[in-house]
């Protein structure tokens, strides 16, 4: 535990100090915060139509069914290209430098570093997520009245999307000693497995139900509509078990290799 | 303190370590050398653990490094090749990061990464951060890191490489410090380093062990083909027929003229008892008139030891375990 307890303060303390880290976060919020102030500037305008049309009776207008749950949705996207940047420096960073050999060889277990690591990336990715709370607080603060406990479910998937895309980026981080391969490969795994049950309905029932059990998309979207189905934590602590164990074994590998 | 048996490593069809075996007394300071691609560093990564032998076992106090991995880890302290260090992080947090890894009790941790600081020159840059640091003070960093929790053996992995001639000095002194009585394994491809630092030399070359043993022994092994080398005043073709006349000679060769009439030039003597002949010649010069300028037996210098040692097939001999 305390090789766990070192290993995740060591990283986080370099995430801090580290000027791209700050970048990545910079742009997420960036990218995130226009993403929300659109959807609520959208809003707006079909509140003023609706508003402006005694046809309409303004019927189905929910500012957080359709401001919050797009909004969380599009920030899983943009985790999905901003996470891979976080967790490439964790294995491959320290195989440039040279490091892991150090690492390796004292006497920790490699599970011991690996989950230090693990959640030292997935500890960034919160540190990162946080701040958006900041938009919907302004927004409360002007009047846009949103629905606390979809809100907290929202939340509650974003940290268990963190931890599943933490866990395949460093798998990636573990596979190659570049760490723009592995940006582009932890990037091209969670596009699969986000689209994966996009249309898969031309394919059948059945088969269109396997693939769309395995779409982090239809196990996130339940989260941002206020939904926690224990199917869905399942999945998420499933998918990042499952890949942190194939980390472990193939830094083994690696390890004996060479 | 430190077995190795019939170590072998390979890599795919690569034989990287061929059987090699030695022993490491406890507070013995060895040094390991070779050309690249030896194996030194295959053979120093399999003792820190950092990957298994294909073949061969290795005892480190006791322990089976294939069983007792973590153990065996905890009483090694490491200093990979090029010291490799985190740039984003001070000295102070190498060395405490270093310490809570191998476990240092957390009430004597604070006190172990002070006086590891202390010992290794480097209290005075803890705070800095260590990617503004020289390359002397970085060594110094990555060798506090291998120091910290009192290792009873220190593996080092050309711990001078990439340093100028006043870090070489500084850390070849710090080394020298540190022995004491642990157990020392020290990597290097300078000759007099091995010399300056070790007490006993592994020569590998393509992955085979060609000699473990003294340096002074290995001077004495390979001085055996008697030579002596005689500086000699008088024309060259009658000192080698004086001296060739000498019972016992087996060769006498000029081997440099003299620069001018009347100074000395140099002959290479081939005997098989050289302190017989040696007084022979002197006795025979003497009464032959010439003038005996220097008289001396040669003996190998540390890259004659080791370019001949390298030439494996001349020198399998050599190869003997430090219980012999």
């Amino acid at each position: 535990m305390n090789a766990v307890w070192a290993v995740f303060q060591k990283d986080l303390g370099i995430y801090l100090k580290s000027y791209p880290a700050y970048l990545a976060a910079a742009v997420f919020l960036a990218v995130t915060g226009y993403f929300f102030y659109w959807e609520l500037n959208y809003f707006s305008l079909v509140c003023y139509r609706v508003a402006s049309s005694p046809e309409l009776q303004g019927e189905g207008l929910n500012l957080t069914d359709a401001v919050l749950s797009t909004f969380f949705m599009n920030t899983a996207v943009v985790l999905l290209l901003v996470l891979p940047m976080v967790s490439m420096r964790s294995f491959a960073e320290e195989r440039k430098l040279g490091t892991l050999e150090t690492l390796l060889t004292y006497p920790a277990s490699d599970a011991a570093v690996l989950s230090g690591k693990f959640i030292s990336v997935w500890c960034v990715a919160l540190i990162m997520v946080a701040p958006t709370a900041i938009f919907i607080l302004i927004s409360r603060s002007v009047g846009g009245v949103f629905d606390l406990r979809v809100v907290a479910t929202a939340y509650t998937g974003l940290f268990l999307l963190c931890g599943a895309f933490a866990a395949l980026g460093i798998l990636t981080s573990v596979m190659t000693e570049s760490q723009l391969v592995s940006v582009v490969l932890s990037f091209g795994f969670l596009v699969l497995f986000w689209m994966i049950g996009w249309g898969a309905e031309i394919l059948g029932h059945q088969p269109a139900a396997a693939l769309q059990a395995l779409s982090i998309f239809e196990h996130f979207r339940n989260f941002t509509k206020g939904i926690v189905h224990v199917r869905d934590v399942v999945y998420f602590a499933l998918f990042t078990l499952f890949f942190l164990i194939i980390t472990k074994e193939r830094l083994g590998t690696r390890r004996w290799a060479r | 303190m430190i077995k190795v048996e019939n170590v072998s490593k390979n890599f795919g069809k690569t034989k990287a370590l061929d059987s090699v075996s030695f022993e490491v007394l406890r507070g013995e300071v060895v040094g390991i050398l070779g050309p690249n691609g030896a194996g030194k560093t295959t053979l120093i990564r399999i003792l820190t653990g950092f990957f298994p032998p294909s073949e061969g076992k290795v005892l480190i106090d006791g322990l089976d490094l294939s069983k007792d991995l973590r153990a065996v880890q905890r009483l090694i302290g490491y200093l990979p090749e090029s010291a490799p260090l985190y740039k984003e992080m001070t000295p102070h947090e190498i060395i405490t990061f270093s310490a809570r890894m191998k476990g240092v009790d957390s009430a004597l941790l604070k006190r172990d990464v002070e006086r590891t600081l202390e010992i290794c020159g480097i209290a005075s840059v803890r705070n800095c951060l260590v990617g503004t640091l020289s390359k002397g003070f970085r060594q110094r960093t990555a060798l506090g890191a291998a120091l910290v929790g009192s290792p009873r053996i220190l593996i080092l992995d050309e711990p001078t490489s990439g340093l100028d001639p006043e870090q070489i000095i500084e850390i070849r002194d710090l080394i020298r410090n540190l022995s004491g009585d642990r157990t020392v394994i020290l990597s290097t491809h300078i000759l007099h380093e091995a010399a300056q630092l070790t007490e006993r030399v592994l020569i590998l070359q393509g992955g085979r062990l060609l000699a473990s043993d003294r340096l002074e022994n290995l001077r004495e092994a390979l001085s055996s083909s008697q030579d002596i080398l005689a500086s000699i005043a008088g024309p060259s073709w009658q000192i080698v027929s004086c001296i060739s006349g000498i019972p016992l000679v087996t060769e006498v060769r000029l081997v440099t003229e003299a620069l001018e009439d009347g100074k000395p030039a140099q002959y290479l003597i081939r005997t098989s008892d050289p302190d017989l002949v040696c007084a022979e010649i002197s006795k025979r010069l003497v009464e032959s008139g010439y003038r005996l300028a220097e008289l001396k037996r040669c003996v190998p210098t540390l890259e004659e030891i080791y370019l001949k040692s390298v030439r494996r097939s001349a020198f399998q001999k050599l190869v003997v375990s430090p219980a012999d």
